[in-house]
């Protein structure tokens, strides 16, 4: 695909052949056209903002809204914008009022902002872009758990976009936004710590949160791809980073906060080891490899002896809600934080005969989570999955579901079926995982033997301990 | 009850097609919609109570259709005769997309749903749709090798 090709219109004309392919209309959506320019905003912290003057709200700060909530994705317009001053009033603390101000007008309200305020050039950080813009929130985005709209949009804001020197993908911007006073950059502040914990409830897992002492710079972290670090000055100005397409390490976003806050005029940090000296450190996601990469062997449980043929092998990053991820239920798939650990997934077909014809088709993936506590958490998550399928599959076909578990649990090797339904998942010492999601037919589904699931569990354990003592 | 099965049907039917087919391919999404509106029908007592009846719907179709999903090849890898066309690379990009960023960015980059129309047959919220969107556009651009600015 050429630079000049439009993603949106090759979708667009996906959409017409994919309609064409079901032999009946499937555009009803009365939206706009494909492949009109939607303008949909990347950046994925316009939704951290939303949450954060949510929270502001919460918190006290009585927003006026200068504009109207937009239903869809367009930006929006200039002469709709506001810029942010604060006051106070005796009964009620910090008041933010906004004022309609022209776009021309906000880069001024900022004051100048130094090429490569960070310094990060000389470390061969590239600039890709810098926007002189009225700060953006959507006004319809809000996390699950806040109502409010977004009071800080038209904040006079730069955004700079940056790009680290080794290309692997981490894309940095540095939002600089004149929010009124010291009390609003605080409350912006609590606000995005406070959307940490809604984010995380809503869309993926975590937060990892870290803060540092000296200057107001804290930061979490959501999954391996994201994090949002805040850092306030003594005077108007505070400092946004969004950080994303990791995965990265807690060091890149320290560093970023520090380089932040020495330009704030803060003074220097003292403390860069992440998540210390603060008051909420709560470090639940360890580091993701840096070499995403697990090595497994062809046929790892030693199947293609008995006749099993490998279909496809991929490597990827897992993901809950993708290729497998089949456990996912409605109450639980929103939990993605393994999101981004290494995987392998096989698909086998089963050999002909009687004693495999309960299915036909079996994935087996591998994953590295890390560690032991991480894995069992994952192993507590697929029975987790199997309960929520007992209660959601009599939607369906209303019967005797419930979870009936076996296997050999000192080994850490654990199966459930749920009617149809049927997960084997093996926790190693090392951190590594065998799952098993067996296809076939209802009826064969439900004549696979307790014995043949106990059989693979405990050959993905032999294999998982083989794996641990190789190192 | 103030919505009869009929009039939910017109109204939700297309649009839950739609969605499975952006989620299953169009085999075994189509097949999918249609065990969900059957289920419909049957226990529209219960289900038109609901809060979102397309939503628990579009669940049980998941439901259904995870039952024959395969992992690869189900989206259509070059355009219809006569229709524009598109580049070979898109729908495997699309595949190895989670299904939820799959299933947003189809329904309103593809077929042109607004945003509240897509968190609305997801049972989800319009944010969450905007981040799985965000999400698979970066993805789609990494796969299909673009440096698209899109706002």
């Amino acid at each position: 695909m050429s630079d000049d090709s439009n993603l949106e219109q090759q979708l667009a004309a996906f959409g017409r052949t994919l309609e064409r392919s079901t032999g009946e209309p499937i555009h009803s959506g009365s939206g706009a056209v494909p492949g009109s320019p939607h303008g949909v905003p990347r950046r994925w912290w316009a939704i951290g903002g939303a949450a954060a003057a949510g929270v502001l709200a919460i918190v006290g700060l009585v927003a006026v809204a200068g504009r109207n909530a937009q239903d869809d994705v367009e930006p929006a317009s200039p002469a709709m914008t506001t810029s942010v001053a604060a006051a106070t009033t005796p009964a009620s603390g910090t008041t933010v009022t906004t004022e309609a101000v022209g776009a021309d007008e906000v880069p001024a309200a900022l004051g100048p902002v130094p090429t490569d305020p960070l310094g990060l050039e000389a470390d061969a950080w590239r600039l890709i872009q810098r926007d002189q813009l009225p700060f953006d929130f959507p006004a319809d985005v809000a996390c699950p758990g806040t109502d409010a709209l977004v009071e800080l949009n038209g904040a006079a804001s730069v955004r700079d976009t940056l790009e680290p020197p080794d290309s692997t993908g981490v894309d940095v911007d540095v939002n600089i936004i004149d929010v009124g006073s010291l009390d609003v950059g605080n409350a912006v502040a609590d606000a995005f710590l406070a959307f940490g914990d809604c984010v995380a409830a809503d869309i993926v897992g975590g937060p990892e949160v870290g803060a540092m002492s000296s200057v107001r710079a804290s930061w979490f972290r959501v999954g391996p791809e994201f994090a949002i670090a805040t850092i306030v000055g003594e005077g108007a100005r505070t400092i946004v980073l969004e950080i994303e397409n990791g995965p990265f390490a807690d060091e890149v976003i320290v560093d970023l906060a520090q380089r932040s806050a020495a330009y704030l005029g803060g003074a220097p940090l003292d403390s860069a080891t992440p998540g210390t000296d603060a008051p909420s450190t709560t470090i639940l996601l360890p580091l993701l490899p840096e070499d995403a990469s697990l090595a497994v062997p062809d046929d790892p449980l030693g199947l293609e002896a008995d006749g099993w043929t490998l279909r496809e092998r991929s490597e990827r990053s897992y993901s809950l809600d993708g290729e497998g991820g089949d456990v996912e239920c409605p109450a639980v798939d929103d939990r993605t934080e393994f999101d981004g650990s290494p995987m392998v997934a096989d698909l086998i077909s089963t050999p002909d005969g009687p004693e495999w014809s309960g299915f036909d088709s079996m994935r087996l993936t591998v994953i590295d989570v890390g560690e032991r506590d991480r894995a069992d958490s994952m192993a507590m998550l697929i029975g987790e999955s199997a309960a929520c399928w007992a209660e959601f599959l009599p939607t369906i076909d209303p019967g005797e579901y419930e979870v009936v578990a076996g296997g050999a649990p000192e080994l850490g090797a654990t199966w459930y079926r749920v009617g149809i339904l049927i997960f084997v998942v093996v926790v190693g010492d090392d951190g590594t995982i065998v799952r098993l999601d067996p296809f076939g037919e209802d009826d064969a589904m439900l004549a696979v033997s307790d014995e043949m699931l106990t059989d693979l569990s405990l050959r993905a354990a032999r294999f998982l301990a083989d794996r641990s003592r190789s190192g | 009850m103030g919505v009869t099965f009929e009039e939910f049907s017109s109204d939700t039917s297309t649009r839950l097609r739609a969605a499975l087919v952006a989620a299953y391919g169009p085999e075994v999404g189509a097949d999918a919609a249609a065990e969900a509106m059957a289920y419909g029908f049957e226990h529209w007592d219960r289900v038109g109570s609901m809060e979102n009846p397309a939503g628990y719907l579009y669940r049980v179709g998941q439901t259904e259709a995870r039952r024959h999903f395969r992992p690869s090849g189900y989206l259509p890898a070059q355009a219809e005769p006569g229709l524009p066309a598109f580049e070979p690379g898109l729908a495997p990009a699309l595949e190895s997309l989670s299904e939820p960023q799959r299933v947003s960015v189809v329904t309103v980059h593809a077929l042109g749903w607004t945003l509240r129309e897509a968190a609305e047959l997801l049972d989800v919220d319009v944010s969450t749709v905007r981040t799985h969107i965000a999400r698979a556009m970066t993805k789609l651009r990494t796969a299909l090798e673009v440096n698209l600015d899109v706002r």
